[in-house]
């Protein structure tokens, strides 16, 4: 989970102070204070945001869906126990409104394979272009396997906990994550050498 | 951790919405129409919530309601003996016929119009007869009089429910 790395009393001091003020935001929100609500929105709609974004590759889908996964929440959020217990909801919620959409829609890019452009220049560290052509590769994946690469590399869950989120079986989220790793490799050591990935 | 890892964190990075986001999932919250309807529970529940106005309202109309009946009741049953008992322990009761010496009838009176019955015996019939009557046309008042009485608590009743319930409205 990204959590930022802090050492030391102070470290840990400050820890619990975010930590008492996320509960305080929650408990002031779960009384109909709309501002602490307001609070938590913006706490969260990167994350919610950018796996609705990754997920559907769609800006405007994925601004549409993040707000009803907000809405949503704002009718549920007596129910919502702890901030850890919120973020857990929200990203829940969030994958599987996602999935919902996709299979609805039929949104997701029908990308082959075979038909992710070839770069003409090698790779080079935060390369955009081989950023594009692995978001273009991720996007060909089925829709389960899909959330598990996003909820891996864009939240940095562990498998236990990605299992949790989407309801399957460890074994499967790690089975989804070897299998589109594989895939990825495959396609990438065609585009830019064996070497570079 | 490979560089495939790195590279995907890299392009999955998070990104943020549209800097009004927040604002505009507010201003959805609030345009709303209203769709969580308090349900009855919640309502009753909200009613059994201070202030606590509406309890004295509710309290004043309550025994107000209980006293007025609790008053009428009691002339009622005060009224129904003597109009419910017997003819014949009537008769032995009341100080008219009592000082006509004259014996009770027996329960199953013949009707005042038969013929061939002897002239005393007719006589005490028509002034029992008449007794009655009158007895009856007084208990026919008495229960108008009881039934005026009861539509005015009635009365008194609903405009005191009536001002409880603005009461309780104006409190809302």
């Amino acid at each position: 989970m990204r959590t930022n790395l802090v050492v030391g009393w102070e470290g840990t001091a400050e820890l619990e102070k975010a930590t008492d003020r996320a509960e305080e935001t929650l408990a002031r929100s779960a009384g109909g204070d709309t501002l602490a609500f307001a609070e938590i929105v913006r706490d969260h709609q990167a994350m919610v945001f950018s796996l609705a974004y990754h997920f559907l590759r769609d800006r405007s889908l994925a601004e549409e869906l993040a707000q009803e996964v907000f809405l949503h929440l704002h009718q549920n959020i007596a129910s919502i126990q702890t901030p850890a217990h919120l973020t857990f909801w929200l990203r829940k919620v969030t994958c599987h409104r996602s999935i919902d959409q996709t299979r609805r829609q039929k949104v997701r890019p029908q990308v082959s394979l075979d038909d992710v452009a070839e770069p003409v220049a090698a790779a080079s560290r935060e390369d955009p272009m081989l950023a594009r052509t692995l978001k273009r590769v991720v996007d060909t994946l089925p829709e389960k396997p899909r959330m598990v690469v996003l909820l891996r590399y864009q939240e940095d869950l562990e498998p236990a906990e990605i299992a949790e989120v989407l309801d399957m079986p460890v074994n499967t989220v790690k089975s989804h994550l070897r299998r589109s790793l594989a895939i990825l490799r495959e396609k990438l050591s065609r585009c830019f050498g064996e070497a570079q990935v | 951790m490979s560089r495939l890892d790195d590279e995907l964190r890299a392009a999955f990075r998070r990104v943020e919405p549209s800097s009004d986001f927040a604002e505009r999932v507010i201003g959805r919250i609030n345009n709303r129409p209203s769709a969580t309807k308090p349900s009855l529970w919640q309502r009753l529940k909200s009613f059994l919530e201070p202030p606590v106005a509406r309890w004295v309202a509710v309290g004043v109309a309550t025994s107000l309601l209980v006293a007025i009946f609790a008053a009428q009741y009691t002339q009622l049953q005060e009224a129904t003996p003597e109009h419910q008992a017997a003819p014949g322990i009537a008769e032995r009761q009341s100080p008219e016929i009592r000082t006509d010496k004259i014996a009770p009838l027996p329960e199953k009176q013949p009707p005042p119009t038969i013929k061939h019955k002897p002239v005393k015996h007719r006589v005490a019939s028509n002034r029992n007869l008449l007794a009655q009557q009158r007895k009856e046309r007084r208990h026919k008042i008495e229960a108008e009089q009881a039934k005026e009485q009861v539509m005015l608590a009635l009365q008194i009743a609903s405009t005191t429910l009536n001002e409880a319930n603005k009461m309780v409205r104006g409190d809302d």
